[in-house]
C-alpha cells in the first residue's frame, strides 16, 4: 500500500511556502546574517566577562579578607606569601602562619560552600524544573540540622570521634534525597511532587530538630544555634580536603553534563523525545549535588540563600544555558559568600554576625532589586 | 520510513483503555492527519510511536523493527517529536530553544552546520527577528513555531507533531500545513501531525486517520474519500454538509448538533 496513492489531487501549496522551502533545502548558504548571529555570538562572550568579574571578586576580596585581622598585612603581601608557600619558598615562617594557617581556612571554606552551594542549586532547579529548588526545599538542609542535632543534644551519632556530628550531619542530609528518589522511583512522581515531597519530609525533620531541642540541656543549645545558622569561621585545614575534593568532583561532573541538563530542563516529554533516559538523569544529578550540599553543610551548618539565589542572579546575567551558568553561579556563589562573610566581619568587629544572616540581609535586597530591573537591558 | 502499530492498546489503568487494538500501517513519505474527537486518544497513539509510552498491548515496528529493540537515542534520531503546547520553566533565548533540537548531533561545541540549520528553520517559519528574545516572553504562536523550528533541525527521517497548528491564527495554520506538507514531498519524510482542523486535514494530508471512541481507528485513506456528512455526524456528532472546493472536500458545518 503506498501512502497518498489515493489522493486525486495534490494540494496547492503558496509561491511562498515553496520559496522557504527552497531556502531550507538550498546547497549553500543564503548568507543573510542580518547581523542576528553576531549578536549571538557576543551575548556568549558577555557571559564569559559575567563570569571572570565574579572570580576576579572573589580572588580580590579573598585576599582582601586575609589582610583583615590584628596583624596589618597589605594584599599584595598576601598573595605573595601565598604564592611562597605554594612554591614552598617561605620566606617568613611568622607570616606564612598567619597568613596560610590561621587565616586562610575560612575564606577556602567560604569559597568552597560558595561553589558548591551555587552549584546544588542550579542543578536542583534545572533538573526538577523548578525556581525554587534549593538544598532546603530538597530537605537535604534539614536532614542534616537533624542528625548533627541529635549528636549535640543526645550524643546519638552513626560514628564517633572527633567528627561524629560532621558525619551524623553528613548521613541524616542524605536521607530526604533517597526518599525523594525513592518516591519517584515508584510512583513515578513527577518533578514537582518530589520537590512536595522534600519540602513535607523537610517539615518532619524540622519538627524533630524542634522536639530535640525543646528536651535538650541548655547548655548544648549554643553549639545547636550556632551551627543552625552556618558558619565557616571554626574550620581548620585538617577538615577542608573531603568538602575540597568533592565539590570540585560534583561542579566538574555536573559541567560536563550540562548540555544534557539543558535539554532536561526543556521538560521532561521534550527530553524524553530526544533520547535522554530522564529518570536515570535525575537520579544521578540529585545524588551528586545532595552529596555536594551534604559535605558542604555537615562541616559549615546551614548557610542558606546561596543556594537559591546566586543562581537566580547568574541567571539574569547569563541566561538560563547551563554551559555558563554553573561556572558563573559557582563563581558568583563564591564572590557572595566570601564578601558576606568579610563583611559579617568588619561591620559590627569585634563581634562577628554569621555570614548566613548577612548573606541574607544584602542578598534579599540585592536579588530584588535585579529582578525588578528587569532582565531585558541584560539580555540583548 | 514507516510505522507500523499491530494490535496495540494502551490504558493508563487496566479499568480505563485509552487505546484499543489498533492496527496501523503508516509509510512514507507524505503528511498523515490524525483527527478525531477530543480526548479519544490522538496524542495517545502518536506517544506510543515513538515510544514516549510503552504501548500496554500489542507491538510497534519502526521501519520493520521492533521499537522496544532499539534504544530511545536510535528512536529519537529517527522520529522528531514536537510535542503540544509548552511554556519553559527557564526561558532560553530562541537560538538555544532551537539548539536543543541538535542535541543528538551535537558533542561539547555547537558547529557551524548546527547553526546554519538553526538560522533555516528560523527563517523557515519566519522568526528570525525574535532569535535573540526569550522564549517565555513570546506569545502562543511564536511558541508554536519555535518549537516546530526545533523539530526541524532534529532533521530525523519521520516527524511527529501533537496540533502543530494550535494557537496560530488561520494564515499561518495554513502556511504551517502547507509546509509540512513540501517538506514532507520534497524531504522525502514521513510527517505526522494531529489536527482538529477538518479542513486543513482535508486540504494538505496525503492520508487522513480517523480515530474515533473508544480509542479505536475508524478509517483511513485520503481525504477524497475519507470525509464524508455521515462521518463527521458520527464522530463529532454535529451536521455538515461537505462541498468540493479546489478539487479537495471542505466541510461546511451547519448550526445543529446531534443530540447524543
Amino acid at each position: 500500500m503506498d501512502l497518498g496513492s489515493g489522493e486525486v489531487n495534490p494540494p496547492r501549496i503558496n509561491a511562498s511556502v515553496r520559496s522557504a522551502v527552497d531556502g531550507w533545502f538550498a546547497e549553500t548558504s543564503a548568507d543573510t546574517d542580518d547581523g542576528t548571529f553576531t549578536r549571538y555570538r557576543s551575548f556568549q562572550n558577555r557571559k564569559w566577562v559575567f563570569i571572570a568579574v565574579c572570580m576576579a571578586v572573589t580572588a580580590l576580596v579573598s585576599a582582601f579578607a586575609i589582610t583583615v585581622g590584628a596583624y596589618d598585612l597589605s594584599i599584595a603581601e598576601v598573595y605573595s606569601i601565598i604564592w611562597a608557600h605554594i612554591t614552598s619558598a617561605v620566606y617568613d615562617p611568622d607570616m606564612d602562619y598567619i597568613v596560610v594557617t590561621l587565616r586562610s581556612p575560612r575564606v577556602v571554606v567560604a569559597i568552597v560552600a560558595g561553589i558548591g552551594l551555587a552549584v546544588a542549586g542550579v542543578v536542583m532547579q534545572s533538573t526538577l524544573l523548578n525556581p525554587l529548588a534549593d538544598p532546603y526545599t530538597t530537605g537535604i538542609s534539614s536532614g542534616a540540622s537533624f542528625g548533627a542535632t541529635l549528636a549535640m543534644t543526645l550524643g546519638l551519632t552513626v560514628a564517633s570521634g572527633q567528627y561524629a556530628i560532621v558525619i551524623n550531619a553528613f548521613v541524616f542530609s542524605l536521607i530526604p534525597m533517597m526518599a525523594i528518589l525513592s518516591i519517584a522511583r515508584i510512583k513515578r512522581a513527577s518533578p514537582t511532587t518530589m520537590i512536595m515531597a522534600g519540602i513535607a519530609i523537610m517539615y518532619v525533620f524540622n519538627a524533630c530538630t524542634t522536639v530535640m531541642m525543646l528536651w535538650a540541656d541548655p547548655n548544648d543549645m549554643d553549639a545547636v544555634y550556632e551551627w543552625q545558622v552556618g558558619s565557616v569561621s571554626k574550620n581548620i585545614w585538617d577538615e577542608i580536603p573531603l568538602m575540597v575534593a568533592v565539590t570540585v568532583a560534583g561542579t566538574i561532573v555536573m559541567q560536563l553534563l550540562s548540555r544534557k541538563l539543558n535539554v532536561l530542563s526543556t521538560g521532561d516529554e521534550s527530553a524524553r523525545s530526544l533520547g535522554m533516559n530522564v529518570d536515570q538523569m535525575r537520579t544521578l544529578n540529585l545524588l551528586v549535588v545532595s552529596m555536594m550540599t551534604a559535605a558542604i553543610v555537615s562541616f559549615t551548618g546551614l548557610i542558606g540563600f546561596v543556594g537559591l539565589v546566586a543562581p537566580h542572579i547568574a541567571r539574569l546575567f547569563v541566561g538560563p544555558d547551563n554551559r555558563f551558568l554553573i561556572p558563573a553561579s559557582a563563581a558568583l556563589g563564591a564572590a557572595l559568600l566570601v564578601c558576606a562573610d568579610l563583611l559579617g566581619r568588619v561591620v559590627i568587629a569585634p563581634s562577628v554576625l554569621p555570614v548566613g544572616v548577612i548573606m541574607s540581609f544584602i542578598g534579599g535586597p540585592m536579588f530584588l532589586w535585579l529582578m525588578l530591573r528587569g532582565r531585558s537591558r541584560m539580555w540583548s | 520510513m514507516e510505522i507500523e502499530l499491530r494490535g496495540v492498546g494502551f490504558g493508563y489503568s487496566s479499568e480505563r483503555m485509552v487505546l484499543r487494538d489498533i492496527d496501523l500501517r503508516l509509510q512514507g513519505p507524505g503528511l498523515v492527519c490524525i483527527i478525531g474527537p477530543n480526548g479519544v486518544g490522538k496524542s495517545t497513539l502518536v506517544k506510543c510511536m515513538n515510544g514516549l509510552l510503552k504501548p500496554t498491548e500489542g507491538e510497534v515496528l519502526l521501519n520493520g523493527r521492533n521499537l522496544s529493540e532499539y534504544t530511545p537515542k536510535e528512536v529519537s534520531m529517527t522520529i522528531g517529536y514536537v510535542p503540544a503546547s509548552t511554556n519553559d520553566v527557564f526561558s532560553m533565548p530562541v537560538i538555544d530553544a532551537i539548539l536543543i533540537g541538535r542535541h543528538n548531533h551535537q558533542r561539547w561545541r555547537t558547529t557551524e552546520r548546527d547553526m546554519e540549520l538553526v538560522r533555516r528553520a528560523m527563517e523557515v517559519m519566519g522568526i528570525t527577528d525574535l532569535a535573540m528574545q526569550g522564549y517565555n516572553e513570546l506569545s502562543a504562536g511564536q511558541h508554536q513555531k519555535v518549537t516546530l523550528a526545533r523539530g526541524l533541525v532534529q532533521e530525523t527521517e519521520i516527524m511527529i507533531l501533537d496540533e502543530p497548528t494550535a494557537n496560530l491564527d488561520v494564515r499561518h495554520q495554513v502556511y504551517v500545513t502547507q509546509l509540512l506538507r513540501e517538506l514532507a514531498d520534497r524531504g522525502n519524510k514521513l510527517i505526522i501531525m494531529i489536527c482538529h482542523d477538518l479542513n486543513i486535514a482535508a486540504r494538505y494530508a496525503s492520508e487522513v486517520v480517523v480515530m474515533s471512541p473508544p480509542g479505536v481507528i475508524d478509517r483511513k485513506g485520503p481525504s477524497e474519500e475519507v470525509f464524508t456528512a455521515e462521518l463527521v455526524r458520527r464522530i463529532y456528532g454535529i451536521d455538515c454538509e461537505i462541498v468540493e472546493f479546489e478539487g479537495k472536500p471542505n466541510v461546511l458545518l451547519k448550526s445543529d448538533f446531534v443530540d447524543q
